[in-house]
């Protein structure tokens, strides 16, 4: 019965009732019976996140830089739209692989054509600011086939936003500039060499570099888990779509 | 500076080009010389790589330092055991990994290593010779030589072992056991996992005293997460008593039965049934699992086993020795151990024994009714009905399937003389076939299983009656009937079965079960799939939301069909309140829904058990009238004898009123009703921990991970509070630890981290965490803690605006709810309001004084202590706590000892009477 919760007051003992945890956007989505306008919102801001993918994929396939950019913003209208959530369950519920798979077939089923008189009403404002910058398109890249260019600017759109949180919240700690230090040893093994180098220019003993880094990488790993979870329908799933990021992202 | 400047060159070459790890190419936008892969990857798991090993991940690199790993040969509670190749040596051995866990601190792994070794001294044929011992990553690891042939439960499987090759692998192991006796060392974890057999079929000893690492303060719980299976630890062991050689003699004779009868002495169903039956039970005699084992071996081996370690055998060596002559034919030394016949509790027997088991009397009174001490082989009289197989094709009449099972369900619960299980703990049951553990997890003695198909307009139902004690069938029927006739099927089965039973109904409950709750079999389906969906749960309020949304709908459509469904509308009646109730929302419209769903109720069905309980909700949920709510409960009960939710909203009010004692028990009689619900656990736990009843607190906790290992979540954080309550912040720590999602619980993460005084990283969580309003609501005022314990007047500034921006759409809405009064007036007391605050503070006290509210009243005068000690009078605040002191739910010793919200009062001598009066129990009544 839901009416049993044990509400405590939060200045005592501030956690009100027992339930208590983020949603999740895709879960949200994925639950959705009808069109409620929490799932739509959900949706767009899910777009707006990863629409690099969508873009890289197309630009792979041959597509001019306006023409896929023309194609991401549609085939995000034309999703919202009328977002088919069956074909998700079979997906199991992972946004990346829908959302690829819906592309594959928007663009099977040429509703170009369609969207193109609707495309003043762009529902989702992709800003494509950062294109420009990024417009080298690395060597390497044309080695791979378009679906490992999306997962590959995937996993990079996460790793991006991860970092981001972690640079905000590094602000708090007082010493301009150590989380980016710090952040450079992320992969691999703790180096001890390198967290030495860190300790002198920071004035800070090498252990207190060690716990430092060690908290980091906690958060890190934490905040990888959350986002990813953003985009899976259960908890249960984020190890298994890190783990096929990996692979995917390994040559 | 001649090293930052290499630095910096070093970093120029790398940027934009391959990964130093991997060779990869790698993206400029992210930090560092690593490309994605690597990043992600280092992003998996939290300890690193070796954990990753342990849980069972395919590691990517096969290399574990010095070791390259072959394949995984055996998997344990602690760890993973892998064949690997030391490189530098080019030699095979066996290399296990241990995962060491939060608890273990600096000296528990010292104390590892100094135990690992001794045994590594230890040079015998029968002993595994230990190479390495090492810390990699957080986990402990040692290599052995690798035995190459298998572990000792994995060959001989489930079947007992021919008895002469049984006896002669144990005296081998009894005499390499006595060797390391001799030496002073103990093993600690005899079991088959730990006994090795090489190609010879010669046994050799493993893992010593690897058990120490899990010693002394460790609750029963944390045991079992490093052991395993609890089938082989002796009861000393369970009762965290010292150890002896006797402990060891009791894990060989566990591992001689098992061989013997391919069964181990004890196997509850769950951690913590087997723990009980360790401490409680005698293990079943050896022939009755296996005809072929005579009198004297099976002596043998009980004598192992006995309770108390001074009447086993004294040493390894003694075991050795009798065994040797029973194979020979020679009279043994062991007497028959007929004393202890079946009844006979070791517990009553053996007082100072008693003593082992930590149980206090309170405790003991709870347990009484949650589990039974009767005799344990029979478990009380009582029924569960499990789901129903749906024989049809077509799934769509599952709901109607369902819908049968709880209609007898619920005619079956209107028995009073009649123990019926609630349905929320029998689904979990469906297609097990195992009546004896359905039983046992249970306690119930009976189950009632059932089969339907359903075609066209014809029903066919197959029920069958089993007794869980020895599985047998007791009585069985089977209905061929249309449709229409199906309640009136339903009515006759559940009369039949308590007749069974040798049960008596009473006119009233015969009355009860024959009335149709509908005309309208659609209509009962939308109030069968209706009810799946109030008593799911989610894992957040939006999910929860929907569901309730969406039963509300079913239950609309269910009445539309027939508005004489009273049940439907005692469903609605309850579903409106939970909506009401979902934190933050409060709209009147549910309310209001609430009451017209339940006026309908009384207007067809007045006298029903159902719409007084419903009617108890509402007076309880709606209209906070606590008295009359418990008046309906007490109707509600003898009407509904076995409905949990009655007994738990009875509890819920009871405490309220400050009957802590009935409250207890009827917590307790929910559980024993609905075994398989964590929310009655909880119930209990927090209910201690508000008497202060610490240790009892933490025992129902451990109990529930135990037997709720998905819901383990709230149990630890229950922990968490406990130890935060006793001011032991070591143990918080491990709690907070323990959880699969700190994110979660973030304000319980804030205090943890106040109370360590880490305030800037309580600071950050608190901020982190903030998503929208309510999450604001959550650790808002933590935060306001952590910038005053900063004494930074503008963040306190900020996060008391935010805090306090957070709470108007309540202040505008229409709750009257006290405690965000409450709230807000601690917070305007930061901001140094004073007159709003203390008016603030004072409103939700006189809304909600600690007499009409003894759960959360003394929480809303805590609140006004804290607004007068942060606004600087230090008297009122003093008088404030002084009223609440002797109050169950008043403040905590370690929250005011620990919790820097306090500050301004310390030194002050009354305060710290204060605190330690706080650390006092409140008796139980």
């Amino acid at each position: 019965m839901v009416l049993r919760c044990d509400g405590k007051v939060p200045a005592q003992n501030f956690a009100a009732s027992g339930v208590a945890f983020t949603t999740t956007r895709w879960s949200l989505v994925m639950d959705a019976q009808a069109e409620s306008p929490l799932a739509q919102r959900a949706l767009e801001e899910l777009c707006r996140i990863y629409w690099r993918p969508i873009y890289s994929f197309l630009r792979r396939e041959g597509k001019t830089a306006e023409d896929a950019q023309d194609l991401t913003q549609d085939f995000f209208a034309q999703l919202l739209e009328r977002g088919d959530f069956a074909a998700v369950r079979q997906e199991k519920g992972r946004l990346r692989s829908y959302l690829l798979g819906s592309l594959k077939h928007f663009l099977a089923n040429d509703r170009r054509r369609a969207m193109a008189r609707k495309r003043g009403e762009g529902r989702v404002p992709i800003s494509f600011d950062y294109l420009r910058s990024e417009e080298c398109v690395d060597v390497e890249e044309q080695a791979l086939s378009p679906d490992r260019v999306y997962d590959r600017h995937w996993a990079l759109t996460v790793l991006d936003r991860v970092f981001a949180r972690l640079l905000v919240e590094g602000q708090h700690l007082g010493r301009p500039g150590l989380t980016e230090r710090l952040s450079e040893l992320l992969s691999g093994e703790p180096d001890p060499p390198a967290q030495s180098q860190i300790a002198r220019e920071f004035g800070m003993t090498e252990n207190a570099v060690k716990q430092a880094f060690h908290r980091l990488r906690q958060r890190y790993r934490q905040l990888l888990r959350e986002e990813v979870a953003q985009t899976v329908a259960t908890p249960a799933d984020v190890e298994g779509e890190l783990r096929e990021l990996m692979i995917a992202l390994r040559p | 500076m001649h090293h930052s400047v290499e630095m910096i060159d070093k970093r120029q070459l790398t940027k934009g080009k391959v990964c130093a790890r991997c060779g990869a190419a790698i993206s400029s936008r992210l930090p560092g010389q690593s490309c994605p892969a690597c990043l992600i990857e280092s992003g998996l798991g939290p300890d690193g790589l070796a954990e990753d090993l342990r849980d069972g991940k395919a590691p990517l690199m096969m290399n574990f330092g010095d070791y390259e790993l072959l394949e995984e040969i055996g998997r344990g509670g602690q760890g993973v055991v892998f064949r690997a190749r030391q490189k530098s040596l080019n030699r095979i051995v066996a290399l296990k990994v241990i995962g060491v866990g939060p608890w273990a601190t600096e000296a528990h792994i010292r104390r590892f290593r100094l135990e690992a070794e001794a045994a590594a001294s230890l040079d015998h044929p029968g002993i595994v010779p230990i190479y390495e011992i090492g810390e990699r990553d957080g986990s402990c690891y040692f290599s052995m030589k690798c035995i190459e042939g298998g572990q000792l439960d994995k060959i001989a499987g489930d079947q007992p072992m021919p008895v002469r090759r049984a006896v002669e692998l144990i005296v081998k192991v009894a005499r390499t056991l006595h060797y390391a006796h001799q030496r002073g060392i103990l093993h600690r974890d005899i079991k088959p996992g730990n006994i090795l057999l090489d190609k010879e079929g010669e046994p050799h000893l493993t893992d010593f005293g690897l058990a120490r690492l899990i010693e002394s303060e460790s609750t029963i719980t944390r045991t079992m997460d490093v052991l395993g299976t609890p089938s082989y630890i002796a009861p000393e062991q369970a009762a965290m008593k010292p150890l002896t050689n006797a402990t060891d003699v009791y894990g060989l004779g566990a591992v001689l039965y098992q061989l013997l009868t391919g069964y181990p002495p004890f196997a509850g169903g769950t951690t913590f049934e087997t723990i009980r039956l360790v401490l409680q039970v005698e293990p079943r005699r050896p022939h009755l699992w296996n005809p072929k084992i005579d009198r004297d071996i099976a002596t043998i081996s009980l004598k192992c086993l006995e309770k108390d370690p001074q009447r086993r055998y004294a040493s390894a060596l003694e075991l050795a020795e009798d065994l040797e002559r029973w194979s020979r034919h020679e009279p043994i030394r062991a007497r028959r151990t007929g004393l202890l016949g079946r009844g006979g509790k070791w517990v009553r027997r053996n007082p100072a024994l008693a003593a082992l088991v930590p149980l206090s009397l309170a405790l003991t009174t709870v347990l009484a009714f949650m589990f039974s001490r009767n005799e344990e082989r029979l478990p009380p009289a009582g029924i569960a009905v499990l789901p129903f197989e749906n024989l049809g094709d077509e799934k769509e009449n599952a709901s109607f399937v369902d819908g049968m099972q709880d209609d007898i369900l619920t005619k079956l619960a209107k028995v009073a003389d009649l123990k019926v299980i609630s349905r929320t703990s029998v689904m979990q049951y469906r297609g097990v076939r195992n009546t004896r553990e359905i039983g046992r997890a249970l306690r119930v003695s009976h189950v009632l299983e059932g089969s339907v198909r359903k075609s066209g307009d014809k029903v066919h139902l197959n029920a069958q009656l089993i007794d869980t004690r020895d599985d047998t069938h007791v009585w069985a029927e089977q209905y061929d009937r249309d449709l229409t006739d199906v309640f009136a099927i339903q009515s006759e089965l559940a009369q039949k079965i308590a007749s069974q039973l040798s049960k008596k109904i009473n006119r009233a409950e015969k009355a009860a079960i024959e009335t149709k709750p509908t005309h309208d079999l659609e209509a009962y389906e939308l109030y069968v799939r209706a009810k799946l969906l109030t008593r799911s749960s989610g894992p957040d309020n939006l999910e929860v939301l929907q569901k309730l949304a969406g039963a509300s709908d079913l239950l609309q459509r269910a009445v539309a069909r027939d508005s004489n469904f009273a049940l439907a509308y005692c469903l609605l009646t309850e579903t409106n309140l939970s909506l009401y109730w979902i934190p933050g929302r409060a709209e009147p419209a549910f309310r209001t829904r609430a009451d017209v769903a339940l006026h309908n109720a009384q207007r067809i069905a007045p006298e029903a058990g159902e719409t007084h309980l419903a009617k108890a909700l509402f007076d309880y949920y709606g209209n906070r009238d606590l008295d009359h709510a418990l008046e309906e409960l007490d109707t509600a009960a003898r009407l509904l004898p076995n409905n949990a939710d009655v007994f738990d909203t009875s509890a819920r009010i009871e405490r309220r009123l400050n009957r802590w004692k009935e409250a207890l028990r009827h917590f307790a009689k929910a559980a024993e009703l609905d075994p398989r619900d964590p929310t009655h656990p909880t119930a209990i736990a927090t209910t201690y921990r508000l008497l202060r009843h610490y240790k009892e607190a933490e025992e129902t906790a451990d109990r529930a991970i135990g037997m709720f290992p998905e819901a383990a979540d709230q149990f630890w954080k229950e922990k968490g509070e406990v130890a935060l309550a006793e001011g032991d912040l070591e143990k918080a720590r491990a709690a907070i630890e323990k959880l699969s999602s700190k994110e979660a619980f973030p304000a319980l993460l804030v205090r943890v981290l106040l109370y360590e005084h880490n305030y800037l990283e309580a600071e950050r969580v608190a901020v982190a965490s903030w998503k929208d309003e309510g999450s604001v609501r959550f650790t808002g005022v933590g935060a306001i803690i952590a910038a005053r314990a900063q004494a930074d007047a503008e963040k306190i500034r900020a996060y008391a605006v935010k805090a306090r921006h957070a709470y108007e759409p309540l202040l505008n809405g229409p709750s009257v709810d006290p405690t965000m009064f409450s709230e807000v007036g601690v917070i305007d007391a930061a901001l140094g309001r004073r007159e709003d605050a203390i008016a603030e503070c004072r409103r939700a006290v006189e809304l909600r004084p600690l007499d009409r509210d003894a759960v959360e009243g003394p929480d809303y005068v805590a609140n006004l202590a804290l607004a007068y000690a942060w606004l600087g009078e230090r008297d009122h605040a003093i008088e404030q706590l002084s009223s609440i002191i002797h109050v169950p739910g008043g403040p905590r010793f370690g929250d005011l000892k620990l919790n820097p919200m306090w500050d301004d009062l310390r030194g002050d001598p009354r305060f710290e009477q204060i605190m330690a009066t706080a650390a006092e129990p409140i008796p139980l009544k």
